[in-house]
């Protein structure tokens, strides 16, 4: 990775520290981010009211009876949301970070998520789900959706590279075909979307990256695609470590490349179709956290995986904080606080790959 | 050991390797010359069943190794590519541990045994002192050692080198090419290493294989491939061989007065 090449020797030591770290980051951000709001509940009694309702725990009670409903129907799936959304997003990019062998590769620079967009916005244009079935429909429409960008989008690149070092294609050229692909899914998504005229006003929200929809349901719709896509991008750390040192080589070493990229592929798109399938497109989350991650704990996918996971979740939900308190009673998309503080860290990584 | 036979190598329709036939023997190192573009790398890649061959096969204990999979092939044979990319972050040891990859799978975590193979590998090639510093501090030929001690991790019977002396100075040209003769010899593993400098290949080399336009055009003793004749067909370049004043070994030294741009005299 060109971009790694002037980076400081990765701090080493035992793994719980930094996993404790980004732990207790992820729980006060989920204290938080329940707490604030109309009526704002300190992070202690959202702690307290969780665990007694949530697990049984005698804390006994002496707070308002509508906290817990406040709680429990509005901020608790909404913060449960943006969480799964966060570990996802940071999960996949990281993740194609490592396939690619490209520092700038993320689930929404690379044109991944609109194409997981346009999966998710043709299956609603199809039939706006309404029921827990009609839910699981959307990030199965986005996952077809973001497996076939990516298999487009990869064979873009190398379209301009020779044939004989077409293995790698050069980070200017993934970058070039992500826009394009990504800008042609996005345009054809917001055609779809001025049709079905009566949901324009939800679905332009959504696009940005507001959790709209309430409830629990979508929680539950996207939960065992995050899952399931993540658990299976941890057990691969071990050949994507040998990954980076390039396909030629990790095949000397043993490793099937071919079906490693294709598990790798099927894994991310998994979790990233059911982050944009009910968040909507969010980008740099992918790209930002891995990044310091790495920076801050070395680019072993053992430690990189989990902790970017953690991490994810835990940056995504102060960025959702910060989206409901900007402009307080009103929202603002959680899409443009992450693409306002995502965007000057992308330049900057640009200008270092370039350097190198 | 690893035998090649008849192997023949086309790359979509251009014909790369025209039957070679050799054999790297167990405890022997085998070198392997030959001007750029002879497709010393193919040979390489062909021989680690990297590539399918288009007649012919490699074959290890009767089979041909490119139908394996890459986890048997690795068990069997370690290759130590050319101007390797070493990604930054990983220690020596983290790096060398990577070649207990075909043993582990990918669920697989690295128990004591891998750790003392490992160990050994880092004694062997002596990386010990430098075993948690990031690769990426090392020197050239710092790096080199640490490939090769990767591939003795695989705990292989055969060793393939591609170039592993470029970009070394002479130092670390002797000390890489005297501890991959060890391996050969004290060791016992199979070694086949393509060189470019003909007179590290003469005093090293049990034997050497000439390589030149996809054929093999000599295979022997160094003093029976690095003849004038050979050499000059092979290579297009008028030269002198001359005995080492010391050992004896071929020493093979261009005429200087050769002009590229005029025809061969």
């Amino acid at each position: 990775m060109t971009g790694d090449s002037r980076a400081r020797p990765a701090p080493r030591g035992s793994f719980a520290a930094p996993l404790t770290a980004c732990g207790l980051a992820l729980i006060g951000a989920l204290l938080l981010s329940a707490g604030i709001g109309a009526v704002a509940i300190p992070p202690q009694d959202v702690a307290r009211i969780a665990l007694a309702r949530g697990l049984g725990l005698p804390l006994g009670g002496g707070w308002p009876a509508a906290w817990e409903t406040i709680l429990f129907s509005i901020r608790l799936p909404r913060t449960a949301l943006v969480a799964l959304t966060g570990a996802a997003l940071a999960g996949s990019g990281a993740a194609y970070q490592g396939l690619f062998r490209n520092p700038l590769a993320d689930p929404y620079l690379i044109g991944i998520a609109s194409g997981a967009g346009l999966g998710a916005v043709l299956v609603m244009a199809w039939q706006w789900p309404a029921t827990l079935i009609g839910l699981a429909t959307v990030p199965a429409g986005a996952f077809v959706g973001a497996l076939l960008t990516t298999f487009l989008v990869v064979n873009l690149a190398r379209l301009g590279a020779p044939a004989a070092g077409a293995a790698r294609a050069s980070v200017t050229a993934l970058i070039l075909a992500g826009v394009a692909v990504g800008a042609f899914a996005s345009a054809l998504m917001t055609f779809l979307m001025l049709r079905s005229q009566g949901e324009l006003r939800r679905a332009m929200a959504w696009l940005v990256g507001g959790a709209a929809q309430g409830g629990w349901e979508p929680v539950w719709a996207a939960l065992p695609y995050v899952a399931a896509g993540l658990t299976v991008l941890v057990l691969l750390a071990r050949p994507l470590n040998v990954l980076q040192f390039g396909e030629e080589q990790a095949q000397q070493l043993g490793v099937d490349v071919e079906r490693l990229k294709l598990i790798v592929i099927v894994a991310a798109s998994l979790a990233t179709a059911a982050a944009v399938a009910f968040s909507g497109l969010i980008g740099f989350v992918g790209l930002v956290v891995p990044h310091i991650v790495r920076l801050a704990w070395g680019p072993d996918y053992r430690r990189l995986l989990p902790l970017s996971i953690l991490a994810g979740a835990a940056m995504l939900l102060l960025a959702d904080v910060a989206a409901r308190a900007v402009l307080a009673p009103q929202e603002v998309p959680v899409g443009i606080i992450t693409a306002l503080a995502g965007a000057p860290f992308f330049l900057w990584l640009l200008r270092r790959a370039q350097a190198a | 050991m690893l035998t090649l036979e008849s192997l023949s190598i086309t790359y979509e329709t251009r014909p790369i390797l025209h039957a070679i036939a050799l054999e790297v023997r167990a405890g022997e190192l085998l070198a392997l010359i030959g001007p750029n573009g002879a497709g010393k790398t193919t040979l390489i890649r062909a021989a680690a069943g990297l590539l399918a061959p288009a007649g012919g096969r490699a074959a290890l204990a009767g089979e041909a190794v490119h139908t394996w999979s890459p986890e048997a092939r690795a068990r069997r044979i370690a290759v130590v590519p050319q101007a390797a990319h070493l990604p930054a972050g990983f220690t020596v040891r983290e790096t060398v541990l990577m070649g207990r990859t075909p043993y582990l799978g990918w669920l697989g975590r690295e128990g004591e045994t891998d750790h003392a193979i490992a160990r050994r590998a880092l004694e062997r090639t002596c990386l010990t002192d430098l075993a948690e510093r990031p690769v990426e501090h090392l020197s050239g030929g710092e790096q080199q050692r640490v490939l090769i001690a990767r591939a003795l991790a695989q705990a292989a019977p055969v060793l393939l080198l591609d170039e592993p002396t470029a970009h070394l100075d002479l130092k670390h040209q002797a000390g890489t090419l005297s501890l991959v003769r060890d391996l050969a010899h004290a060791d016992g593993l199979a070694v086949l290493v393509a060189l470019h400098d003909l007179n590290l290949a003469a005093q090293f080399a049990d034997r050497i294989a000439l390589l030149a336009g996809g054929e093999l055009r000599a295979l022997g003793a160094p003093t029976e491939v690095l003849t004038p004749a050979n050499l000059t067909a092979a290579y297009d370049v008028p030269v002198y061989v001359i005995p080492h004043p010391i050992h004896g070994a071929p020493l093979v030294l261009p005429d200087g007065a050769f002009r590229p741009h005029e025809p061969v005299r």
